[in-house]
Order: structure tokens, then C-alpha cells, then sequence
């Protein structure tokens, strides 16, 4: 499930249907963000099932006490969720996002997730 | 702490020496000369006074500090005091605040008090800088900055007043006391905004001072200056007497004379033969090889036979002749004959008496005859005398007159070579010692002398005068310039014998450049790698990447060289960089160079950093600064949320103070954010999580209550043993050895090391029962334990327990 989200927001970065430009950058990012969550939330099935319905961000403040508190995987999986998060949203401070820091997300986002599935 | 001081550049400079084996002894001398600035000694080859070995002097280290409290009053945008209290201990502090909140006046008052100048207003005009006194505000102006000194009890104030109302004499004191004089300069802890974006687009050479400050090879190079100032030196000399020699050298070849043109030859060598020169000088004549100046001397003195010698054997042959004339008439033959005839006769008369004459048979011969006869001899007799002495007075009046004509003197023939005309005196001389044809005829002969003499003298006279003329002439050329070679010569033997040095200074000159140029890129490097460092952390997706940078050239030539890559292709400067990246790499050498090890300041202050800077490389920003925050406090000030935003969603433990300003420029500054209340936050955040499981909650709540003590703790610990006399990395070292919450504890409770199993029992004694319960609930959820108290009880009693850690003095 998590991978065909990946794969889709991959695909878009690669052959975006049209060029307009930021669109389906920010479809990809919002995909790596689903992508993330949704492995987050399967991690919980098996530790500790009343997470898996708590909102995003008390999940992962208690992602790093259940990885084991020693690992930096919770932390860089808060930093890219916020980040993804930011990026989701049209906000005045920021410009969109370029192609190459969104693929830089996805490929953190694979990573975390292949990560977060193995535990 | 502050680390010990690079290795000594004297030592540096031994040692390439020693290890130099191509390396001239006497450069090698000239190298340590310069060293200890006795140049002048050694290349007057007197002994060096200050040995090169004696131990360097030794150097007070600067005291290394936290910034602890700034407090404004009256300056800027400040009116009553306001207090910007910080946590005198690594880690990140943003100060932010709306444009207009008095932010930057801290910033501003800091520099101000640090430096004595304002880097943002040196470009301003005056109307700005008179601005500086806040209109809210009557009576004294201040700023008052307070560190806490490594091993120092009590805090270090630096200050600036205005004890009146102008602002041109501002007091600022206490920086000497603290020996930060020159690392200021050195190692600027700070930094704007308006430094960033400049500090690139200066001129090369001040971008190169800027970066090679405070590498610690002064030495080397002030050594390199006083071999270059030396150098030029001897090469203006050079050029100096060199061209008075080439002015001189022409004039003298000009000259047709030995003098000259011997010194115009002693001037073509290389180097200079001055003793032949003053050889010259030294001789008045000109001295014995000067061939030119005999021949003219010679002439100037040749004489023709005085007029009255020729007179005299003139007079001599004219009486000759008139005695030869007179006796001309008498046949002195004859005369011997009748004299010997008349003598026989006498006797015959004598002996036999009268007697007629036996000779004619007709006379006689008696007494009378006899008396006749007698006056007739002696008469014969003198004409015999007479007759001899015309023949000889006319043989020595023709010697006199052959003595008289002298051969022609050798100068005459010489004449020519030294352009003097001889052709008369030298004919006049032929014509006077002509033999006469024949039998000299005395009248003539002496006519004939009497003629030529007179020519001759007149030839001769002539003659000498236009030697003496030439004579004259050549003096007159010849005076000026050896007065002027005189004059010339002592520059001359100076020049000459600064020329003898130098090769040798040239080659210690170069030796000493290349070793400065390499101790310098060596010392650099770190600077060098860490901007590298810190520009691949901040570039983010910028396509520009940092492959070199590097100090290189001396003197005029000297400049920063930054190479840098476009997506991968060389060769590009730094127009291709965006003013953001600009900025981000001016960021990344002033981070660098403030970092370095031998820095005293364990503080750097950042106004304003993010301006122009794309969202990515804030990213990168707050990571680069999450690391330099780990060994120093690192004070950013800004207005723009992003910075702020970026340090949340990364997670960066970092205090945030927030500056706000109210009616009459009365400004506040107050912590809104930092790990200790982050942590809170985030255990209420899981509190208030509806579908999470009670148990859930009590097995991470703990940890985050945890967290937020052990913050405290920290804060706590700071405050406190910062400026208490504790070596800074001493308390950082045990900081990172308390690894328990009860270990912080009991450092910040005890205020030493391994008191951790005494920490729970002090914490009750102190903060009461509820404080010890909230300790070891923490311990235990982490643990999985159950908790004494409901999650919500612990987050509040933490909260409590924390504002009293991070008070505790």
C-alpha cells in the first residue's frame, strides 16, 4: 500500500503529465506524506493499536519511546512530516518547492518507510 | 577553554630551516636577522644581539566565555532598561521579534560595546548615527554586556556609556581586562546582516586581510616585510646611483681624455671597479699611464734654443769671420819661411859678426841690420799667433752654431695623436737643423741662424700656447666631473656593497614568502574545510559546489580563491552565486573562522542571517547552526518566522526569546520556547490524545517530563557554574557524563560530578516531596513501571520543579 503510494508520487516527479509547474510537485509530496503516515500507522497495529487512530503528531512523539529511544529514525521521521506538511500547504513565507528538494523528500520518505515496515 | 596556541612560528621557521639543505648559510642567517628585526646588524655582518634561539615571548591567553545577560538603556530602539538574559552555555538561543521590537538594538549595543563600532552604520550617513538615542528615554545611556569568563568567578562586564549627551565620546570599558583586544578583530564573534552581503563584494585584498587575520603568522610576515622593504631598498639604491653613474658615464666618454675615459670604463664593469676610479681621483696629473695628458705637458713646455744663445753664436761666427778676414791678406807659409831665414841670419850675425850678406853678396849684415832685423821677426812671430787663433775661433764658433740645433723634440711628432697642430714647429725645427750645403760660409751661417731661429722660437710659442689651451680645456671638462665622481663615489661604494647583499636578500626574501604562504594555507585549511563543511550543509539544491578555498598570493596580489562548480563544471567565479548563496557562503567562512579552536568568544551572535536566503538553504542554516550550537551559544537574532519555523520542524533543542515592545520604547525580552517547554508540550500533547490507551500515555509521558527536567538541568547547571569560577569545558565534559536525569540532578545540585545517588533525597529536602514523586516517576515510566501520580499530575509538577531548577543560582 505504502509502496504503490511511492511509486505513484515517483512517477509523477518523473513523467509529470503536463508541465505545469508545482502541481505535481505538490501531489508528489503530499503522496510521500500519505506514504509516511500510513507506515507509521501499520507500525502501530502490532505495538500499540490505540495509537493507530491518535492524531498524526502524538503518534510520532511516542514513535521514538516504542523504536527503542536510541534510534534516529522517530526524529527524522517528525522532521519529514513536518516538512512534507509545510510544503502541503500554501503558506506566504515559503516558495513552492523545487523539483530536486521534493525528490529529495521522496527518496527520504522510501527510505523511512522501508525502515519503519521492517520493525 | 581555549585551546593552547599553535606551535610557535619561530620554531616553525627553525625547523625549515634545519630541514632546508639547500638552503645558503648566510641566508639562513639573513632569514633569523629579519626574524628579530636586526637586518641592519646582520648585513653589516655585526653580530646579531637577540639570539634567534631564545624562547618566543610568551603571549596571555585571551579568556575564553558565555555571553550571560546584555542589558540596554536608552539606545536605539530601547528606552528604560531592558535585560536580554541568556543561558551562558552552548546552545541555541533565537531572539526574535517583529521588525521595530528593539531586537537589533541588543545586537547593535553588543557590537558597539565589543567593537566600538557598528558595522551596519559605518555605511550610514550622520543623520543615522545621530538617531542612536532612544527619544523615549532621558538621563544615562548604556549598554552593559555580561560574560561569564572561563575559570573567572562572577560575571565580566563590558560597557559603554555616554556620560553626556555626545555621542562622538562613548566610555567602553573592561574588554582590555579581559585581554580580547586583538581577538576581536581576530575572531569576530558577530555578525549582521549587512556584514553578510558585504563582506564578498569587497575588494579581494580586504577579503584576504579579512580571512588571514588571526592565523598567527604575523611574525612571518613582518619578517617578509622588513626582506621586501630591505630589497627595495637596495634596488632604489641601485637604480638611484646607477643612473647618476650612466649621466656621469656619458659625460665622461664624451671626454677625450685618459681620466675620463679610464672611469667611464671602471663605471661599464659590473660590479663598478671603484678603486680605479679613485685612483684617478687621487693622482692631480692624471697619473703615469695617462699618455694623453704627457704628450699635452711635453708640448706645453718645449722650448726652441733661447734668442740670445742664437744671438751669441751668432755674434761668435760674425767676429770669426772678421778675425779670419783680417789674417786673409798675410802668407803665413812665407812668413814661417822668412822668419826661419831671418832667426838663421841673426845667428850667423851673432856668432861671426859684420859680415857682408851671404845671401845677396851686395848689403851687409851689422848692428844695424841686426835691430832691424829682430823688430822683423817678432813681428812675424805675432802674425804666426794671429793666424792660429782666427782658424780656431772660426772651428769653435761652427761648433756652437752645429750645438745649437738640437734634433726635433719627440712630443712634436706626438702632437696629432692629441689633436694639436705641430706641422709649423715641426718645420721650423727641420728648417733650423739643416746643415748648410758645402764649406760653411760664416756670414751666411750666421745670417741663416738668426733667421730660422726667430721662426722657430715663434713656431714653438705658438705651439706651446695651444697645448696649454688644450690643456686648460680639458682641465675645465675634467673638474666639474671629477668633482662629481668625487661626490658620487661614496653612494657608489654603498650602492655597491648593498648590491653584494643582494642576492642573498632576494633568496630569503622568496624562501621566506613561499614558507609564509604555506604555513598560511596550512593554518587556513581548517577554515577552509569547515566553510566547505558548512556550505555543502546550507547549498541544500543549490547547483553551485565549493571545491577550493584558499589564501593565496602576498602583497597586492593576495586574495581569497574560491573555485566553484555549476552543476559539475569548473572553472566559474563567484558572479555566477546568487546574492542568497552569496550570503550563505559568507556565512559559512564567518561560522568557520569563529569556531576555530583558539577562539576566546564561546559565543556567537548572527543579526539577521536568513535575509535572502531560499527556504532550503534556512533548512540547511538550522542544521548548520544545530552543530555549532552543540560546542558554542550561538545567539541568532531575527525577524523573519522562518528561521523559528525551520528549528520546530527539525526539532533543534533551541531557547527562543521573544522580544516585544509597549508604549514609550519600553521593551521586554522573554523566553516563549526552548526543550524545557517543548517537552512539556509534547507530553500534553499525548495527554490530550483522546484515542491513546491510559497505559500509552503513562509509558511516554514520562519520558518527555524526562526530557524536560534534564533540560532544566541544564539550564540550571550553566546559570549557575558558568561564571562561577568552573572551567566551561569542565562543565561541559561532566554535562555529557551525567547521563541519568539523577545525575544532572545531582550536578546542579551539588555542583560536582557522581552525586546522582544523592540526588532524589536533596531534590525532597529542596523542592518537597511532590518534586522527589514527579523525579522518580520519570525514571520509572521510562522504566514501564506504574505511576505514583495520574500523567497530568506529573506534567504539572514537572513544569513546577523546572522553573525551579532553571532558576537555581
Amino acid at each position: 500500500m505504502t509502496s504503490s503510494a511511492l511509486a505513484e508520487a515517483r512517477r509523477l516527479l518523473e513523467y509529470p503529465p503536463t508541465t505545469d509547474s508545482g502541481l505535481w510537485e505538490r501531489a508528489a509530496v503530499l503522496l510521500s506524506r500519505q506514504a509516511l503516515e500510513a507506515s507509521v500507522e501499520r507500525f502501530w497495529e502490532q505495538r500499540s493499536p490505540d495509537l493507530q487512530r491518535a492524531n498524526t503528531r502524538a503518534q510520532l512523539l511516542c514513535l521514538s519511546e516504542f523504536m527503542g529511544g536510541d534510534t534516529p529514525v522517530a526524529g527524522d521521521a517528525t522532521q519529514l512530516w513536518n516538512t512534507l506538511s509545510r510544503a502541503c500547504h500554501y503558506d506566504d513565507d515559503y516558495l513552492a518547492p523545487t523539483a530536486a528538494e521534493v525528490a529529495g523528500w521522496l527518496e527520504r520518505a522510501e527510505r523511512l518507510c522501508t525502515i519503519i515496515d521492517g520493525r | 577553554m581555549v585551546a593552547s596556541r599553535i606551535r610557535s612560528i619561530r620554531a616553525i621557521v627553525e625547523e625549515r630551516i634545519a630541514g632546508d639543505a639547500g638552503l645558503d648559510a648566510g641566508v639562513a642567517r639573513l632569514v633569523r636577522a629579519a626574524f628579530v628585526g636586526q637586518l641592519d646588524a646582520a648585513l653589516a655582518d655585526e653580530a646579531v644581539e637577540s639570539p634567534f634561539d631564545a624562547p618566543p615571548p610568551q603571549e596571555a591567553e585571551p579568556a575564553g566565555a558565555h555571553l550571560a545577560n546584555i542589558a540596554v538603556t536608552g539606545f536605539r530602539g530601547i528606552g528604560p532598561r531592558a535585560d536580554l538574559p541568556l543561558m551562558p552555555g552552548p546552545g541555541l538561543t533565537l531572539v526574535v521579534g517583529r521588525n521595530g521590537t528593539g531586537k537589533s538594538s541588543f545586537a547593535e549595543g553588543l557590537e558597539m560595546a565589543l567593537t566600538g563600532r557598528n558595522s551596519r552604520w559605518d555605511d550610514m550617513s550622520s543623520a543615522w548615527m545621530e538617531g542612536w538615542r532612544n527619544l523615549h528615554h532621558e538621563g544615562p545611556v548604556s549598554v552593559e554586556a555580561r560574560f561569564a569568563v572561563d575559570g573567572v568567578a562572577g560575571e565580566a562586564l563590558v560597557s559603554l556609556r555616554w556620560p553626556n549627551a555626545d555621542f562622538d565620546d562613548p566610555v567602553r570599558e573592561g574588554l582590555d581586562t579581559l585581554g580580547w583586544e586583538d581577538a576581536i578583530t581576530s575572531h569576530r564573534p558577530l555578525l549582521s546582516h549587512s556584514q553578510l552581503s558585504k563582506r564578498l563584494e569587497g575588494k579581494p585584498s580586504d577579503l584576504f586581510s579579512a580571512m588571514a587575520v588571526g592565523l598567527g603568522i604575523e611574525e612571518i610576515s613582518e619578517t617578509r616585510e622588513r626582506l621586501r622593504q630591505k630589497r627595495l631598498q637596495a634596488e632604489r639604491m641601485r637604480r638611484d646611483a646607477g643612473k647618476a653613474a650612466n649621466a656621469l658615464r656619458s659625460d665622461l666618454a664624451a671626454l677625450v681624455d685618459d681620466r675620463a675615459s679610464r672611469c667611464a670604463n671602471a663605471l661599464e664593469r659590473d660590479p663598478w671597479d671603484l678603486e680605479a676610479i679613485e685612483g684617478v681621483l687621487a693622482d692631480a696629473t692624471g697619473g703615469e699611464g695617462d699618455q694623453a695628458l704627457a704628450i699635452l705637458h711635453a708640448l706645453a713646455t718645449a722650448n726652441a734654443p733661447a734668442s740670445g744663445t742664437i744671438e751669441e753664436v751668432r755674434a761668435q761666427l760674425v767676429k770669426a769671420h772678421e778675425r779670419m778676414t783680417a789674417i786673409a791678406s798675410s802668407d803665413t807659409a812665407r812668413a814661417d819661411r822668412l822668419l826661419k831665414m831671418l832667426t838663421e841670419a841673426l845667428a850667423l850675425h851673432e856668432h861671426d859678426g859684420d859680415q857682408p850678406c851671404p845671401v845677396c853678396g851686395e848689403g851687409t849684415i851689422d848692428a844695424a841690420w841686426a835691430g832691424e832685423a829682430r823688430e822683423r821677426q817678432a813681428r812675424l812671430r805675432r802674425e804666426a799667433r794671429e793666424a792660429r787663433a782666427a782658424q780656431k775661433a772660426r772651428a769653435d764658433a761652427l761648433d756652437a752654431a752645429r750645438q745649437l740645433c738640437t734634433a726635433t723634440p719627440d712630443a712634436l711628432g706626438q702632437a696629432e695623436r692629441v689633436g694639436i697642430d705641430a706641422s709649423t714647429a715641426i718645420h721650423a725645427w727641420r728648417d733650423w737643423t739643416e746643415a748648410p750645403d758645402g764649406e760653411p760660409d760664416l756670414p751666411e751661417l750666421a745670417e741663416r741662424l738668426a733667421e730660422r731661429g726667430a721662426a722657430l722660437q715663434e713656431a714653438v710659442a705658438n705651439l706651446r700656447a695651444s697645448a696649454r689651451d688644450e690643456l686648460d680645456r680639458l682641465q675645465a671638462l675634467w673638474q666639474p666631473l671629477r668633482q662629481q665622481l668625487a661626490e658620487w663615489l661614496p653612494q657608489g661604494r654603498e650602492t655597491r656593497r648593498a648590491m653584494e647583499k643582494l642576492p642573498g636578500i632576494r633568496t630569503a626574501e622568496n624562501w621566506v614568502k613561499a614558507v609564509e604562504e604555506d604555513v598560511r594555507a596550512e593554518r587556513f585549511r581548517p577554515v577552509a574545510e569547515q566553510t566547505r563543511r558548512f556550505w555543502e550543509m546550507m547549498r541544500q539544491s543549490s547547483s553551485v559546489s565549493l571545491k577550493k578555498i584558499a589564501l593565496v598570493g602576498t602583497a597586492k596580489q593576495q586574495h581569497l580563491d574560491i573555485a566553484v562548480t555549476v552543476d559539475g563544471e569548473g572553472g566559474a567565479a563567484l558572479g555566477v552565486m546568487s546574492q542568497g548563496e552569496l550570503n550563505t557562503l559568507s556565512l559559512s567562512l564567518f561560522l568557520a573562522r569563529a569556531t576555530l579552536p583558539e577562539s576566546p568568544f564561546r559565543f556567537l551572535v548572527i543579526d539577521d542571517p536568513v535575509q535572502a536566503m531560499d527556504p532550503a538553504k534556512v533548512d540547511g542554516l538550522a542544521s548548520v547552526l544545530e552543530e555549532v550550537a552543540l560546542e558554542r551559544q550561538v545567539i541568532v537574532f531575527t525577524h523573519d518566522t522562518r528561521l523559528r519555523n525551520t528549528v520546530r520542524q527539525l526539532q533543534i533543542d533551541a531557547q527562543i526569546i521573544e522580544v516585544t515592545r509597549s508604549l514609550n520604547s519600553h521593551v521586554t525580552a522573554q523566553q516563549v520556547d526552548g526543550p524545557v517547554r517543548r517537552n512539556l508540550d509534547d507530553a500534553r500533547a499525548i495527554l490530550r490524545a483522546e484515542q491513546v490507551h491510559e497505559s500509552t500515555k503513562a509509558r511516554v509521558i514520562p519520558v518527555f517530563c524526562r526530557q524536560s527536567l534534564e533540560a532544566a538541568c541544564i539550564e540550571g547547571i550553566w546559570q549557575k557554574r558558568a561564571s562561577g569560577g568552573i572551567d566551561h569545558a569542565q562543565t561541559e565534559e561532566d554535562i555529557r557524563e551525567a547521563t541519568m536525569l539523577t545525575d544532572k540532578l545531582g550536578l546542579l545540585l551539588f555542583d560536582e560530578p557522581g552525586r546522582g545517588s544523592d540526588a532524589l533525597d536533596a531534590v525532597n529536602q529542596r523542592f518537597g516531596k511532590a518534586a522527589a514523586d514527579a523525579v522518580t516517576d520519570c525514571n520509572r515510566g521510562a522504566h514501564g513501571e506504574a505511576l505514583s501520580t495520574p500523567p497530568n499530575t506529573l506534567i504539572n509538577r514537572t513544569r513546577t520543579l523546572t522553573g525551579k531548577l532553571r532558576k537555581m543560582q
